[in-house]
């Protein structure tokens, strides 16, 4: 029985000695670092440790972290950076249970969010607070009037996420295959009719799937620009049979007739990298040329963007409450807003993905790099693009296409 | 015999009563450490879990606990418990027969060819996300089997493979799950059945009883409880798991862990409690399959164990 | 007679030989995608061919050898957690009879017939009260809490082979119970230990929802690491590492093999 006990006191010996330092004061010391100016804030974060939580499947924007981002962090301001993958949605599902919990101190310092993961975040009190204006590089660089910046998916940001980054949705299509690619979705329905099981899209809730039911909202819906408003049942129900009809006609010609969708982008992709489908499509306009860098999609692969327009946002970098280095997030995110790292993020080496700074704002000398970055072959002029921009709308209706959509589309 | 003997037997008697029931009650303490675990982990995170599922929705306004269930009474929900059970239950079923078959027929050849039971294991290591994953790619219309069929002048275009994934019936997901689950059968049952065949040859032999008399007679009867609780086993998993039919069922087919997934995941942190509440229903009815099963088995004991 | 019997045996062939292609088959193109980007319909092998999935996997970014290491040490862990668990548990249940012995026996084995999901969304919350506990052992008990069952239904089931005579005429020479336990239960129990080892360490390096949960993703095994790649969809990464997610697997599955092999020839002498 002594030997037993003794055991026991070793293994909680073992247990405790093995645990991390948790300090219950980094509410606080996130508070007080909103309050300091920014000279005390790097003074703070040199020789720490920053934790980003983020979406972690891309190669590209992982090594874009691991490789350029991290080294320079620690070189420039002696920060430790440290990447972990997660989908925002299990973040913020963590953040919530954290939430209820008490739990002051946390393990994310930087998170990768926008849209709906935003909104709740930011509705149940989930993030550390109005953060913006403390960062030079934001003031600086960033359009801080522009509606791309101040709303996200339709909600107020408010200081409480710093722009990263902006993506517009772009169809790509094989051009040895097609030469006319369509310019308006009705286009789209002929050219599919024409072509019978060489389209589909991602089944909603998929993020693809969903945004490409939206610009069949936008192309039906008498006025668009109302849902840019506060969430009316009434007027998205009003409409939706329209958009309902629209992919119901659709549906025959689709790929395995229309019996079943991709589940995700990853599948639709993996269809057209078979050569099942002819088109494809997705929320990033440098994804294609991506793709063909890579070896992975056919280099005759090109994209175009309706005439119509096509869905833009901007994704966003928030802290959560609990951060346990908040100036190491901060100067983190700064670091991120640099002009350096934002050039460096178009360029096609890492990820490709356009700026979340305005060029005007630029140096000559780097609006002059911008204009010549190479954004790929497949990837639109950036003139193509952004004449063909269209705003999210609010996240309520986004939801509730999504299940609109799974009840008169795909189970009917 | 002489009377001392007795007593001297008796005395022993004694004594080993005395050390066997001290043992007894020592014995019994090798539970608790299990006992506790499973009671302050498993129960206890299923309890916490009904909670989850009864905590009212802000949203809606008043206060209803039983919201999430409540939104569970309809058609489609019924239909959906009537596939996803379905499902699980022709995945195990198929498994189990495969599985028992497979180990048999392993048992029959094991002398010759050892290294055949690696390659009948080899899937057990793969996690199922990555096994739907697999299975896509060469089960799919462009996928790896469907380029075979297509070399072998079978096919001349993919459309004319046969459907496999995302199909009317489910028979890519039973595929994939077979994969996964008959390796596990096969696992379970492999070595319980050489070591019964070793020791059953002889007398069988001796009575003239052939390889499939055995088998009725001495490995089914013995085994049937370890083979059907595997198959339990794999049902249970298969009722709750999301991975493979998320990737290889059709978007209209309606499994509960997959509407859970996407209710946990993409209609906002205020469905949860609807998400849990799914797989509470999912828990509810693996547990009376459960109770079935063993009160069956206990009917099959006072049987004598007959199997046919 | 002599017919049927050829017949059989080709039979038997036959549906080994099935079973062998179903198993094996898949495992071809995944190891090819690993080495190409580009691999259209209808060709058999890529035309293209690349090394750059591995090259990833290896830089600084690709995280495979911290995803093993940590794999390992949490498989041990909770190993470790099942033998100190498992095998008093199993020998109480095979050896003992006591009243509410079903119930404690259908509680230990709850996790196997009771999806589990609905238990680890539940602890999410004791994860996070408990977070002063080092993040490998909080997700060694997670990974304990599902691998348990398999474990211990493995060790009573040899138990019940094993019977209790040996036992008895060991305690009537004065033997006690941990001379019992090393000298003739352990010996007699190995085959099933390294059945009952090797599924737990398997079901453990599988483990994705378990250990996020417990260690709030911080911990990154091999499935951490991998998922994100799956749902992105990218088939050379995730063939890549699947392969090195698979090599300690079939590493184990050969050493469980001849482990197998060296005790039941020992058996075999000692027979003799």
């Amino acid at each position: 029985m002594k030997k037993l006990t003794i055991i026991i006191l070793l293994f909680l010996l073992i247990l405790s000695g093995c645990s991390s330092n948790t300090n219950n004061t980094s509410k606080q010391a996130g508070e007080n670092s909103l309050k300091s100016d920014w000279k005390e804030i790097t003074a703070k974060a040199k020789g720490s440790k920053v934790n980003i939580f983020m979406w972690g499947g891309d190669e590209g924007i992982n090594r874009y972290i691991d490789e350029w981002v991290a080294p320079r962090l620690k070189e420039q301001y002696n920060i430790e950076l440290k990447r972990y993958p997660m989908d925002a949605v299990e973040f913020i599902n963590k953040l919530k249970t954290e939430k209820r919990a008490n739990k002051k101190a946390g393990e994310m310092d930087v998170i990768w969010v926008n849209g709906e993961n935003f909104k709740t975040a930011k509705n149940e009190k989930l993030l550390l607070g109005p953060f913006t204006s403390k960062l030079p590089n934001f003031k600086q660089y960033v359009d801080t009037e522009s509606d791309d910046i101040n709303y996200d998916f339709g909600f107020p940001t408010e200081g409480y996420e710093a722009p990263w980054g902006k993506v517009q949705f772009v169809f790509a299509y094989d051009s040895n295959k097609i030469t006319n690619p369509p310019k308006s979705i009705d286009e789209l329905k002929d050219w599919v009719k024409k072509n019978p099981g060489k389209f589909t899209y991602p089944a909603p809730p998929d993020f693809t799937g969903s945004a490409f039911i939206r610009h069949v909202l936008h192309e039906k819906s008498k006025d668009y620009n109302a849902y840019l408003n506060k969430f009316d049942e009434e007027l998205v129900k009003g409409e939706a049979d329209q958009v309902w009809n629209f992919l119901n006609e659709m549906e025959p010609f689709l790929w395995r007739k229309g019996k079943s969708y991709p589940q995700s982008l990853s599948q639709l992709e993996q269809l057209y990298k078979n050569g099942e489908v002819w088109m494809t499509m997705g929320y990033d306009e440098a994804n294609a040329s991506n793709l063909i860098k890579t070896g992975e999609y056919p280099a005759s692969t090109k994209t175009f963007v309706l005439d119509m327009g096509t869905l833009s946002n901007t994704h966003f970098l928030a802290i959560p409450y609990n951060a346990p280095n908040p100036d190491g997030a901060l100067v983190l995110i700064n670091f991120l807003l640099s002009p350096a790292a934002q050039m460096k993020k178009m360029e096609l080496e890492y990820w490709g993905e356009n700026m979340s700074i305005s060029v005007g704002r630029l140096s000559e000398q780097d609006k002059h790099i911008v204009e010549s970055t190479d954004r790929g072959p497949a990837t639109l002029s950036q003139e193509k693009l952004s004449s063909h921009r269209i705003p999210e709308i609010g996240g309520e209706y986004v939801q509730w296409l999504e299940r609109g959509w799974m009840e008169n589309v795909a189970n009917k | 015999m002489s009377n001392g003997w007795n007593e001297d037997g008796w005395k022993m008697w004694r004594i080993n009563e005395l050390g066997h029931q001290i043992n007894k009650h020592k014995g019994l303490l090798g539970i608790l450490p299990a006992l506790l675990f499973m009671l302050i982990f498993f129960l206890g995170g299923s309890i916490h879990s009904v909670t989850l599922s009864l905590e009212s929705q802000p949203v809606h306004g008043q206060q209803d606990q039983f919201w999430a269930y409540k939104e569970l009474l309809n058609l489609s929900f019924f239909r959906s418990v009537g596939i996803t059970v379905g499902m699980a239950a022709a995945v195990a079923v198929f498994s189990g027969v495969t599985g028992l078959l497979a180990a048999l027929l392993l048992a029959e050849r094991f002398r010759q060819w050892k290294w055949l039971q690696i390659i009948f294991q080899l899937p057990i290591g793969i996690p199922h996300l990555l096994s739907a994953y697999l299975l896509m790619q060469v089960f799919m219309q462009s996928g790896w089997y469907s380029r075979m069929a297509y070399h072998f002048g079978w096919i001349d275009s993919f459309e004319s493979f046969p459907v496999l994934v995302h199909d009317d019936w489910g028979i890519g997901v039973i595929l994939a799950y077979m994969w996964k689950e008959v390796p596990f059968i096969v696992l379970l049952i492999y070595p319980f059945i050489v070591k019964l065949i070793s020791d059953w040859k002889e007398t069988a032999m001796v009575l003239g009883g052939s390889f499939f008399q055995t088998v009725r007679w001495v490995i089914v009867p013995i085994l049937l409880p370890m083979w059907v609780g595997g198959m339990w086993v794999v049902f249970a998993f298969t009722l709750g798991a999301y991975e493979i039919p998320a990737l290889l069922a059709k978007t209209s087919f309606g499994s509960i862990p997959v509407m859970a997934f996407q209710e946990y995941s993409q209609f906002g942190l205020e469905r949860q409690p609807l998400a849990i509440a799914m797989n509470l229903v999912l828990a509810a009815i693996s547990l009376l399959v459960g109770c079935l099963l063993i009160y069956l088995q206990l009917g099959w004991y006072k049987k004598g164990r007959r199997v046919w | 007679m002599v017919k049927r019997k050829r017949a059989q045996r080709i039979l038997i062939i036959i549906f080994i030989i099935l079973f062998s292609l179903f198993f094996l088959l898949p495992f071809i193109p995944l190891t090819v995608w690993s080495f190409t980007k580009q691999w259209p319909w209808p060709l058999l092998l890529p035309e293209k061919w690349s090394i750059d999935s591995w090259k990833y996997l290896l830089s600084a970014s690709g995280r495979a050898g911290e995803g093993i290491v940590n794999s390992l040490i949490v498989a041990a862990l909770t190993l470790m957690g099942n033998l100190l668990l498992g095998i008093p548990a199993a020998r109480t249940l095979a050896q003992y009879e006591f009243r509410g012995k079903m119930i404690v026996f259908s509680i230990l084995l709850a996790p196997l017939f009771i999806p589990y999901t609905v238990s680890i969304m539940g602890m999410f919350d004791f994860a996070i009260r408990f977070d002063f506990i080092n993040d490998y052992i909080s997700v060694a008990i997670a990974h304990l809490l599902v691998t348990l069952p398999y474990f211990v239904a493995t060790i009573w089931f040899q138990f019940r082979l094993i019977g209790r005579k040996l036992q008895e005429a060991a305690i009537s020479l004065g033997a006690n119970e941990w001379k019992i336990f090393i000298w003739i239960e352990w010996p007699l129990l190995l085959p099933s230990i390294l059945l009952g080892s090797f599924l737990v360490i398997v079901i453990s390096f599988s483990q994705y929802l378990p250990t996020w949960i417990m260690s709030g993703g911080t911990l990154l095994t091999i499935p951490l690491i991998m998922f994100p790649f799956a749902s992105s969809g990218n088939s050379s990464i995730v063939a890549a590492y699947s392969l090195v997610f698979f090599v300690p697997i079939l590493v184990l599955m050969i050493m469980y093999y001849l482990l197998l092999r060296i005790n039941s020839r020992k058996h075999f002498m000692d027979r003799r």
